[in-house]
């Protein structure tokens, strides 16, 4: 048993499928009541990370601890202690709303009584207290939120959510966010992945950046991007698109612009160190002479969304 | 050892019966189906006289209850594979509930709906079709019933091998639908079939003993099987006593439930 005020601890743990390397010894520290976000882009290993964590995979090498408990040798404690919302909408479809909180409850432990009361309260929280049909009648955005509350109900020490906003309207997802939040104060520890950067941003206490099974950054959102502050972003769109390869390689040689991004067939992103000097520089190119040639043009501060993608790349994986 | 928590297999199965009664393909199969049967096997076979004030389908209606019980491997392969579909057993698996729960919480739930549907099918037969049994003596009937639910918990085990490859709940109806049929067929009880191959069909040992025991009033040590597909009053006895054929059933009921955990936990857990 650690001593540490620590909800988890991931010490050097690797996964391979199929002789590919999925986690990359990885290493991890979440403190108690702490809400984190895992980023990355596609494969990047967060949910087999979270598959781990939650007992549903075994690691290759390497261990993780949950308030302390060992997830392999004592899984059954750690159950006791966590709860997944996955991504999927898992859910009995043939139940209502009600029965399958209460059901899910007592696989937990507590008692009908009260979990009749709790599911009332969760119900009303999330707008679906009117609702006693089966859940196979409800829309998407109820399920999900339905699933979610799945793991509120459940009572536990830590909640894993696996892209719990997904597909989510904007009221309903400022409505997990505030549950998600009064959790925190409630001294849960919440681990998230998403692809929302603005989520991460408005939710977490501290973002982790996953590449290739490892951590690549981590921090505050607010330090995550002062990694970048010193840089600006002039986005801008082109009417034509034939002179865009030549555009980039002029930009490219600029010694204070760090990168050219190619966003689409006409867009560029690039990214310049420093000060409106630098920014005469750019807009005194040929290329902004004729400025009914340009479409749209946007200077910016560096975003979450920014410094993953400078972090991980664009293209797809 | 893991300890029991009554209340966690009893949620269990309480959950999973729910599901069972709101489904309609459930009363197509369950019931649906064994009760067009009755109907038809009481039409065709009622005014066929055999021995004994007995008829055709006083004899064939212990088919329809051998054949109703066969739906729990259905039953159970859709149950267990819609767990795995729907990813409920994935989450179910992050809760300290434990497999061992989740499968006797999901033998109680198809136990419970077995007695049912078969309790149903008994009152269609028994109570509307006024079928015939030795004596009218109930006792023998609650043997019977026993021996076909006894019978009904093989099929459950076959059910559990199934939802262990099966991808989706259809294909596991799919599947289960193929090992029922054939076997139904080929154990002699659906329509008269003399071949030593019904001596490997567990329906054949159900019906066997069913009838001995409900309409001949056979006892469990003393007779052998008689074995003739199409009159049971005319066949003559073998060198098989009946308690083997119940001991079979068991047998059959213990290593299909075995084979079945134990392949559905290696297909499942990772």
């Amino acid at each position: 048993m650690y001593e540490l005020p620590l909800a988890i601890k991931i010490d050097n743990l690797t996964k391979t499928f199929n002789n590919q390397i999925v986690i990359d010894h990885l290493n991890l520290q979440i403190a108690k009541k702490e809400i984190v976000s895992l980023l990355g882009p596609n494969g990047a290993g967060k949910s087999t990370t979270i598959k781990i964590l939650a007992t549903l995979l075994k690691s290759d090498d390497g261990t993780a601890f949950i308030n302390g408990y060992n997830i392999e040798k004592d899984y059954l404690e750690v159950r006791k202690i966590i709860g997944i919302t996955p991504q999927e909408l898992v859910l009995y479809e043939e139940l209502t709303a009600s029965e399958n909180l209460i059901f899910f409850g007592m696989m937990h432990n507590h008692s009908r009584k009260w979990l009749k009361n709790e599911a009332k309260r969760i119900l009303n929280l999330l707008g679906l207290a009117n609702r006693n049909d089966k859940v196979k009648n409800f829309s998407g955005g109820m399920k999900r939120r339905l699933n979610l509350a799945i793991s509120i109900i459940m009572d536990i020490e830590v909640l894993i959510l696996d892209e719990p906003t997904a597909g989510l309207d904007p009221q309903s997802q400022n409505q997990v966010w505030d549950i998600l939040k009064d959790l925190k104060t409630k001294g849960k520890t919440i681990i998230l992945t998403t692809h929302d950067m603005h989520e991460a941003e408005v939710l977490s206490d501290r973002v982790f950046i996953m590449n290739n099974g490892k951590i690549i950054a981590k921090g505050t959102p607010r330090q995550l991007k002062e990694m970048y502050s010193n840089e600006n972003i002039l986005e801008v769109i082109f009417k034509k698109t034939n002179q865009l390869e030549d555009v980039m390689k002029t930009f490219q040689s600029l010694t204070f612009v760090k990168n050219v991004i190619k966003e689409s067939n006409n867009k560029l992103r690039i990214l310049f160190e420093g000060n409106m000097i630098n920014l005469t520089k750019i807009l005194n190119q040929q290329y902004f002479a004729d400025l009914t040639e340009i479409l749209e043009m946007n200077l910016r501060q560096t975003t979450l969304e920014d410094v993953f993608i400078n972090l991980t790349g664009r293209e797809l994986k | 050892m893991i300890t029991i928590k009554p209340q966690l297999i009893t949620a269990i199965a309480i959950k999973n019966l729910k599901i069972k009664l709101r489904s309609y393909q459930t009363y197509l199969y369950a019931l649906g189906f064994p009760v067009l049967f009755t109907f038809i096997f009481y039409f065709v076979f009622k005014t066929i006289e055999v021995d004994f004030g007995y008829n055709v389908f006083d004899l064939a209606f212990s088919s329809v209850l051998i054949y109703t019980a066969s739906f729990g491997t259905i039953s159970a392969a859709v149950s267990l594979t819609s767990e795995k579909q729907l990813g409920t057993l994935m989450r179910l698996d992050t809760t300290p509930v434990g497999r061992a729960r989740i499968f006797l919480g999901t033998l109680l739930s198809e136990s419970i709906f077995l007695i049912i549907q078969l309790f149903i099918i008994v009152l269609l037969g028994y109570g509307l079709f006024q079928v015939q049994w030795l004596d009218n003596d109930l006792f023998l009937l609650f043997i019977g019933f026993i021996f076909v639910f006894l019978f009904g918990l093989s099929t459950l085990g076959i059910g559990i091998v199934i939802s262990a490859y099966a991808k989706t709940a259809d294909s596991a109806t799919g599947l289960s639908m193929s090992y029922i049929m054939p076997v139904l067929f080929l154990s002699g009880i659906l329509i008269p079939f003399e071949s030593p191959i019904v001596y490997i069909c567990p329906p054949f040992w159900a019906n066997q003993i069913y009838q001995q025991v409900v309409i001949l009033g056979d006892n469990l040590f003393l007779d052998g099987i008689r074995y003739n597909s199409i009159n049971i009053f005319t066949a003559g006895y073998s060198i098989i006593p009946l308690w083997v054929g119940l001991l079979i059933i068991i047998g059959i009921t213990c290593i299909s439930l075995y084979i079945g955990i134990r392949l559905f936990q290696r297909k499942t857990l990772t």
